[in-house]
C-alpha cells in the first residue's frame, strides 16, 4: 500500500467512526428546530414552549426521575427493535407486545400477594417478557409456516391486543372497586419497584444497563451475535453457511417481543397507578423504533437517544399544559427523525465513501414476502 | 335473509370503498416497485386535509382535491428519500406513518380546539332512478355517494392503465426489472415517481372518503388500521386490480357484518352457514381444479365446515363483548394471509432502491 | 495508434477519441480510440477486466466518460443515458440480458419501442412488426412467449430483435456467445452476417479468439484499460492476438495431472429435483473418486445450479440418494454444514461472502462456531484472528487488515477468500462452480494451482463451469448436462470440442420432462 493510499484510507476510517454520531446530532437538532418553527408559526411563544420543555423533562428531581422512566421502556424498545432488524424482521408489532407484557405483568402483579418482594417483581417481569414473547410468536409462526410478512401480521396484531385491553379491563381484570372504574386492581406493593430516593426514581432503571450490557455481550462475543450478523449482512451467504436463518428471523422476533413485554411490565411496575389501564402503552412502540433508527441501531447509542425522546415526551407534556400546544408534536419530532434518518443515509455514503453506512439502518434485499 | 339483507350490502359497499382507494394506489406504487408502508398516514393526511378544507370552503369536491393534494406531498416526499436517495422503503414508509398521524393530530388540535365546530358537509348519495329499486343489491349499487362510486369504476382504470398503457407497462417493467426498463432507454426514476404519486392519490382519496363520504367529522387515527389493511389487501389480492377489489370486499363485508352482529348481539344460523361453506369452498376449489390436496391440508377447512354446520344447525346463544367483534377485521386479515396467500408472486423489486448503472460504482 | 483506415469513405459508425472512465482509483478506460467503419464486425478483444464492458457501457450512455470524444457517424456526440444512445441508433445487447422475464416477447419489444406515455398500448402491431423483423433476419421466436420459458439463445434473439426494431445501426454485443452452445454460434454468426450485409456495423466484445476470426473484420485488443492494438482479421494471426491480450508470450495453459483414483468420495445415484413444475435435475447418477476431477460441462440454465444446490443441501432433492465417503449424505443444512464438503458457489457476491463484512468474519463464515473458535457459543477473538491471520498469509490475500470489510478488497481477493475457507476446512469434496468467473489471469492461476494441489492430496473434485475450455484442461471425465440430464460423461481424451459441442446443443429444444405428479 503506498503511503497516499494509507493516509486515505486512516482519513476515512476517522470520518467513518465519527460520522455516524455526527449525522444523528444533526438529525435530532433539526427535527427539533422544525418541530419548534412549526410550534412558533402556529402563533406559540417559543421561548415560553422551551422554558416549559426544559422544566418538564429536567427540572427538578421529580421530572429527572420521570423523564428516567420514560426511558426505561424506551431503551428496551429501542434494543427490541434493532434485535428483530438483526435478523432480517421489521417488527412493527412493538405496541402490542407492550400490552401483552402489560397484561401478564398485571395478572402476575395482582395475584401472589404476600410474596417476597424481589421475587415478586421478578416473577412479573418474566410474565411481560414471556407475554410479549408469545405475542409476537404469532407473527413469528405465521411467517415460519405460512411465510406471511412480519412487518404486516405484527402490525394488525397490534389493534387486536388494544382490543383485548380495553376488553380485559371491562370484563375478567376490572377493579371490582365500587366506582365502576375501566382500570384494573393495582398490582400488590410487593409487585412495586421500590424508589430510589426521595425522588420519583425507581429501581427498574437497572434495566438499562443489563439489557444494553446484555445485547452488546451478545452481538460481540457469541456465535449468535455471529449469525444474526451475518443474516443482515448477506442472507442468502449465511443461508449457503449453513445457519438456520428462518428459525433464527422467528426467535429474533420473539426475543424482540420479549423486550417489549418487559418494557410493558416496567410501564405498569413503575407506574403511579400500578393498574392496567387502556392507553397505558399508547405511542412508546413506534418512539422506540425511532430510538433504534436515531441510534442507528447501535444498542450504547440507544441510551442517548432514548434519553432524547424521553425528554421530549415529558417536556411536551409540561408544554401541553402550560402554553397549550399539543403533545402530538411529538409525533411530529419523531416522524421528522425518521425521515431524516433514512434520508440522512446517503449523506453518511459521501461522507464516508462506501456504502457499508448505508447496510447499518436497515438490512438491505427484498422485504420478503410482503 | 337474517342479517344479509339490504343494508348489510350498502354498508360492505361503503365500508370497502375507503380501503378500495388506498389500495389501488398502493397497487399501482408496489407493482412499481415502490412498497409503501405509511399508506395509513397518508390516508390520515388526506382526511385531515379533506375536513379541513372542506370546513373552509364549504365545499366537499374542493376538500376531495386537497385529500388528494395532502396525499400526493406526503407520497412526494417519501419520492425524495425512497427514490432520489434511495433511501431504505421501509423506514420512510415508517416515517410517513407516524409523520402523516402526528401532523393530522396537531393541526387537528391547534386548528379546532375550542372552535365547537366538528362537524362539516358531507357528500350527499347520488341516487340512480330505477337500479336503485332493485331489491338486495339496488341500494348497495346504486345509492351511494360519487366517491364510493368512483373508487369502484377505478377498478376498471386502473387495470386499463397497467395493461393497456405505454405507461402501465414501464411501471410493471420498473417493479419487476428496473434493469431492463433503464437499458430501454425509459427512466426508472420517473416511472417511480408517478407510480409512487398514485399511491398518495389513492391515499388521499381514502381519507376523503372517510371523512367527507360519510362522517363529516375528523378524530384522531379515525383510519383505525385502514391502511395496513390496504395494505393487506394488495397482498391478498395478489398484485391484481380485480383481485384487490375481491379484498377489499371481503375486508370491507367483514367490517360490516361485526358492526352489524354487535347491534344484533348474537350470531345467527346465517353467518354460521356462511362460515360452513367457506370451509367447504377451501376443500373444494382446489379439487376442482385439480390440485393434489393432502388430509392434513383439508383438516383445517373441513373442521371450519363441520364445526359451521353443527353451530348452524344449534345456533347457541353467543354475545361477545363489542371489543371481540371489533377484533374481527383484523383477525380476518391475518388469517386470509396466512390461509390464502401462502407463497404469492410479488413483483420482484419491490421494495429495491434502484441504483442506475453509473451511480453504482 | 495503429489505427487502420477503412477503405469505406463515409463516415465510421463511431469513432472514440482518447476516453477515459475511472472508478474511484481504478482507471478502467485510459485515453481509449478506436473506429468502427460501417458494415463492418469490430471485435472488441481482451482478458476480464481489460475495460471492455466498461468502454461500450460509457459508448452506450450508461456510464458518463471522463475525458474524450465520442464521434458518431462522423458527429461528435454526448451519450447521457441509453435512450440518447437509441436515438443516435446505438443498441447494445448486454452480458446478462436486459428483459423483463415474466413478461412476453411483444411486451418487452413495446418496452423498447415505447417511452412512457399515456397512449394506449397496441400489442398487436407490435406483435406484427416484432414477427416481420424476426423472419426478415432469420431470428425466429413466438412473440406471445413468456421470456422465462424461452431458451437464452432465444433471449439473445429477442434482445437483438429489440435493437432492429429500435432502428439500431450499430449494435453492440457484449460476450454474445457466453450462454451459447458452439452450434448456436453458428446461427446467430449467420444473423450477424445478414446484418452486417444490409449496412449496419457490429461491435463484437468477446475474449474467445475463434469466434472474432470467424466473423470479425477487425478487432482491437484491450488490456488494463489500454488499446494495445488494432489489427485486420485477415492479417493476423491467433497467437499475436493471444499475445496482445495478455501481455506476455505464453498463455495461461494448465496441465493436468493424473493422479491415483481413490476410494470413491462421492456417489450420486438418480438424483431428481424438482423446479415449479417440471424436472430440472432429472435421474442424474455418477461417482466422483478421490483424486479427480469430473467436469460438468453445458450451456448455461441446463440445471447445472440445481444440481449443485441438491449436493450441497440448498435445494430439496425430489428423488435419488446421495453418498459421501459411502455413508447417506445428510439433508438440507446438516450437509450444508458438513465438514467434508467444501463449495465454491457460483455466485460470490450472492452467496459465498457478506461483502459488508470484514475479511476475517467472511472466512469464519462456516467455522466460527467449531472448536476452538468458540465454546459453548462463546466466541474466541484471539484464536479467530490467528486462523484468519494463518489463511491470509498462506493464501495470498492483499489485504491492508483483517477488519478491511471485502467489499473493498478486489474480485480476485475475495475469490481467494472463499477458497481459504472452504480448503481450510481440509474437504474430500470440492464443488467448484465457475471458480474462475470475472478473475483476471494472476488470480485464475492461483485458483487453478490450489485446484491442483487439492487434487494431488487425494480430494475429489466437481467443477462445473460454462467455460468450456476450463473444464477441458482440468477435468480427467467430463459430464455434458442438458435439460437436467446428463446426457453423457466421458473420459477426457474422447471429449474434444467436435464431441461436446453436438452434445451440449443435442435435446436443447426438447421440452422438459414433466414432473411425476
Amino acid at each position: 500500500m503506498t503511503a497516499l493510499a494509507a493516509t486515505r484510507a486512516r482519513r476515512r476510517l476517522d470520518l467513518g467512526a465519527l460520522a455516524p454520531l455526527a449525522v444523528s446530532v444533526a438529525v435530532a437538532v433539526v427535527a427539533g428546530a422544525v418541530c419548534l418553527l412549526v410550534i412558533g408559526l402556529t402563533g406559540n411563544s417559543i421561548a415560553d414552549t422551551a422554558s416549559a420543555f426544559v422544566d418538564g423533562a429536567f427540572g427538578g428531581e421529580d421530572a429527572v426521575g420521570d423523564t428516567i422512566a420514560v426511558m426505561i421502556p424506551l431503551v428496551l424498545l429501542g434494543l427490541a427493535w434493532i434485535v428483530a432488524s438483526s435478523g432480517r424482521q421489521i417488527n412493527l408489532g412493538l405496541e402490542g407486545q407492550i400490552l401483552a407484557g402489560g397484561i401478564g405483568t398485571t395478572v402476575v402483579g395482582t395475584n401472589f400477594d404476600g410474596l417476597a418482594s424481589p421475587l415478586h417483581i421478578a416473577l412479573c417481569v418474566l410474565a411481560g417478557g414471556v407475554c410479549g414473547a408469545l405475542w409476537a410468536a404469532l407473527p413469528a409462526l405465521l411467517w415460519v409456516w405460512r411465510d406471511v410478512s412480519v412487518l404486516l401480521s405484527s402490525f394488525m396484531l397490534n389493534f387486536v391486543a388494544v382490543l383485548l385491553v380495553a376488553w380485559l379491563v371491562r370484563g375478567p381484570l376490572q377493579n371490582p372497586g365500587p366506582l365502576g372504574i375501566v382500570e384494573s386492581r393495582p398490582v400488590a406493593l410487593s409487585a412495586v419497584w421500590p424508589l430510589v430516593g426521595s425522588g420519583s426514581l425507581r429501581w427498574d432503571w437497572v434495566l438499562i444497563p443489563i439489557a444494553v450490557i446484555a445485547l452488546v455481550v451478545v452481538q460481540r462475543w457469541t456465535t449468535t451475535g455471529f449469525r444474526l450478523r451475518v443474516i443482515s449482512a448477506n442472507e442468502s451467504a449465511a443461508r449457503h453457511a449453513g445457519m438456520a436463518t428462518t428459525r433464527i428471523g422467528a426467535v429474533a422476533v420473539m426475543t424482540s417481543g420479549a423486550m417489549a413485554g418487559i418494557a410493558g411490565s416496567s410501564l405498569i411496575l413503575g407506574s403511579f397507578t400500578g393498574t392496567l389501564k387502556e392507553g397505558f402503552s399508547s405511542g412508546y412502540g413506534f418512539i422506540g423504533i425511532a430510538v433504534a433508527l436515531l441510534a442507528r441501531n447501535n444498542p450504547i447509542g440507544c441510551v442517548a437517544s432514548a434519553l432524547l425522546f424521553a425528554a421530549l415526551q415529558q417536556g411536551g407534556a409540561l408544554v401541553e399544559t402550560r402554553v397549550g400546544v399539543s403533545s402530538a408534536s411529538v409525533d411530529l419530532a419523531e416522524g421528522l427523525v425518521i425521515l431524516f434518518m433514512a434520508g440522512s443515509t446517503w449523506l453518511l455514503v459521501k461522507l464516508t465513501g462506501h456504502r457499508r453506512a448505508a447496510a447499518e439502518l436497515a438490512p438491505e434485499g427484498p422485504v420478503g414476502t410482503v | 335473509m337474517g342479517p344479509f339483507d339490504s343494508a348489510l350490502f350498502v354498508s360492505v359497499v361503503g365500508l370497502s370503498a375507503p380501503v378500495l382507494w388506498a389500495a389501488l394506489g398502493e397497487l399501482i406504487s408496489e407493482r412499481g416497485g415502490v412498497i409503501n408502508i405509511g399508506l395509513e398516514g397518508m390516508v390520515l393526511g388526506g382526511a385531515f386535509a379533506a375536513y379541513y378544507v372542506t370546513w373552509l370552503t364549504g365545499s366537499v369536491w374542493v376538500g376531495a382535491l386537497a385529500s388528494i393534494a395532502a396525499g400526493v406531498a406526503f407520497a412526494a416526499i417519501m419520492g425524495v428519500l425512497a427514490i432520489d436517495r434511495q433511501a431504505d422503503q421501509i423506514i420512510v414508509g415508517l416515517g410517513i406513518l407516524i409523520l402523516g398521524g402526528g401532523a393530522s393530530a396537531l393541526a387537528f388540535e391547534q386548528i379546532f380546539t375550542g372552535t365547537g365546530r366538528t362537524i362539516v358537509d358531507h357528500m350527499s348519495e347520488l341516487e340512480i332512478p330505477l337500479l336503485s329499486d332493485v331489491p338486495v343489491i339496488g341500494e348497495a349499487l346504486f345509492k351511494q355517494v360519487p366517491l364510493v362510486y368512483l373508487a369502484y369504476l377505478a377498478v376498471p382504470f386502473v387495470w386499463w392503465l397497467l395493461w393497456r398503457t405505454r405507461w402501465g407497462l414501464a411501471v410493471r417493467a420498473a417493479g419487476e426489472s428496473p434493469e431492463a426498463l433503464e437499458a430501454d432507454g425509459i427512466s426508472v426514476r420517473a416511472v417511480r415517481w408517478t407510480a409512487l404519486l398514485c399511491a398518495g392519490v389513492g391515499g388521499g382519496l381514502a381519507g376523503a372518503t372517510l371523512v367527507v363520504g360519510s362522517l363529516g367529522t375528523f378524530t384522531e387515527n379515525m383510519s383505525a388500521g385502514r391502511g395496513f389493511i390496504a395494505l393487506a389487501a394488495v397482498v391478498f389480492g395478489r398484485w391484481r386490480p380485480v383481485g384487490v377489489l375481491g379484498a377489499c370486499l371481503v375486508f370491507g363485508g367483514a367490517d360490516a357484518l361485526q358492526l352489524r352482529l354487535q347491534a344484533v348481539g348474537s350470531i345467527p344460523w346465517q353467518v354460521w352457514t356462511l362460515v360452513a361453506l367457506i370451509g367447504v369452498a377451501a376443500v373444494a376449489v382446489p379439487l376442482v381444479r385439480g390440485r393434489q390436496m393432502t388430509p392434513a391440508m383439508a383438516l383445517v377447512p373441513g373442521v371450519v365446515a363441520v364445526a359451521g354446520f353443527v353451530l348452524a344447525v344449534t345456533e347457541p346463544t353467543i354475545d361477545p363483548p363489542s371489543q371481540i367483534w371489533l377484533m374481527f377485521p383484523y383477525v380476518l386479515a391475518l388469517l386470509v394471509l396466512a390461509g390464502f396467500v401462502g407463497r404469492a408472486r410479488m413483483p420482484s423489486a419491490l421494495g429495491l432502491p434502484y441504483r442506475r448503472a453509473s451511480e453504482v460504482a | 495508434m495503429t489505427d487502420i483506415a477503412p477503405s469505406d469513405t463515409r463516415p465510421p459508425a463511431l469513432r472514440l477519441d482518447a476516453v477515459t472512465k475511472r472508478f474511484g482509483d481504478v482507471v478502467a478506460n485510459d485515453h481509449v480510440s478506436l473506429t468502427v467503419a460501417r458494415g463492418e464486425v469490430h471485435a472488441l478483444l481482451g482478458e476480464n477486466g481489460a475495460g471492455k464492458s466498461t468502454l461500450m457501457n460509457v459508448v452506450y450512455g450508461l456510464l458518463q466518460p471522463d475525458g474524450g470524444k465520442i464521434e458518431i457517424d462522423g458527429r461528435p456526440a454526448e451519450v447521457g443515458s441509453p435512450r440518447e444512445a437509441l436515438d443516435l441508433r446505438i443498441g447494445m445487447v448486454h452480458q446478462h440480458f436486459k428483459l423483463v422475464v415474466d413478461m412476453t416477447v411483444a411486451e418487452n419489444v413495446a418496452l423498447s419501442l415505447g417511452g412512457m406515455s399515456l397512449t394506449r398500448l397496441d400489442l398487436g402491431e407490435v406483435r406484427a412488426r416484432t414477427t416481420e423483423m424476426s423472419e426478415r433476419f432469420g431470428l425466429l421466436v413466438d412473440p406471445d412467449a413468456v421470456i422465462e420459458d424461452l431458451s437464452v439463445g432465444e433471449q439473445q434473439r429477442v434482445e437483438i430483435l429489440k435493437l432492429l426494431l429500435g432502428g439500431a445501426d450499430l449494435l453492440i454485443l457484449d460476450e454474445p456467445t457466453a450462454v451459447l452452445a458452439p452450434p448456436e454460434w453458428a446461427d446467430l454468426a449467420q444473423v450477424l452476417r445478414g446484418l452486417v450485409a444490409e449496412g449496419r456495423s457490429i461491435v463484437f466484445i468477446s475474449h474467445k479468439l475463434d469466434e472474432v476470426f470467424d466473423i470479425a473484420t477487425r478487432c482491437t485488443v484491450l488490456r488494463d484499460g489500454r488499446v494495445v492494438g488494432t489489427r485486420l482479421v485477415g492479417e493476423t494471426d491467433k497467437a499475436e492476438l493471444a499475445k496482445l491480450m495478455v501481455g506476455r508470450e505464453v498463455v495461461l495453459r494448465v496441465t493436468r495431472e493424473r493422479v491415483a483414483p481413490g476410494p470413491p468420495v462421492l456417489e450420486v445415484e438418480h438424483l431428481s429435483v424438482k423446479g415449479g413444475a417440471h424436472h430440472v435435475v432429472s435421474d442424474v447418477s455418477f461417482t466422483l473418486r478421490g483424486g479427480e476431477v469430473l467436469g460438468v460441462a453445458g450451456v448455461d440454465g441446463n440445471g447445472q445450479s440445481e444440481l449443485v444446490a441438491a449436493l450441497t443441501g440448498m435445494a430439496e432433492r425430489e428423488a435419488g440418494e446421495i453418498r459421501l465417503l459411502g455413508e447417506p449424505a445428510g439433508e438440507g443444512r446438516a450437509l450444508a454444514v458438513d465438514e467434508r464438503l467444501g463449495v465454491i458457489p457460483e455466485d460470490r457476491h450472492r452467496d459465498g461472502v457478506a461483502l459488508d463484512l470484514s475479511v476475517a468474519d467472511n472466512l469464519m463464515l462456516k467455522d466460527f462456531d467449531r472448536r476452538p473458535f468458540a465454546r459453548r457459543g462463546i466466541r474466541s477473538h484471539a484464536r479467530t484472528r490467528e486462523h484468519c491471520a494463518a489463511l491470509v498469509a498462506d493464501f495470498d490475500i492483499r489485504v491492508s487488515s483483517l477488519d478491511t470489510p471485502l467489499a473493498e478488497v478486489s474480485g480476485g481477493n475475495q475469490q481467494k477468500v472463499v477458497l481459504a475457507r472452504e480448503l481450510a476446512r481440509e474437504p474430500h469434496l470440492l464443488i467448484a462452480t465457475q471458480p474462475t468467473r470475472g478473475l483476471d489471469v494472476g488470480a485464475m492461476e492461483f485458483v487453478y494451482g490450489r485446484l491442483a494441489e487439492f487434487k494431488r492430496r487425494g480430494g475429489a473434485t466437481l467443477l462445473i463451469s460454462t467455460e468450456l475450455e476450463e473444464v477441458m484442461s482440468l477435468s480427467d471425465r467430463i459430464a455434458v448436462m442438458v435439460n437436467g440430464r446428463f446426457v453423457a460423461i466421458l473420459p477426457c481424451e474422447e471429449a474434444t470440442l467436435d464431441v461436446l459441442g453436438p452434445l451440449m446443443a443435442s435435446t436443447r429444444i426438447a421440452s422438459p420432462t414433466p414432473a411425476a405428479a
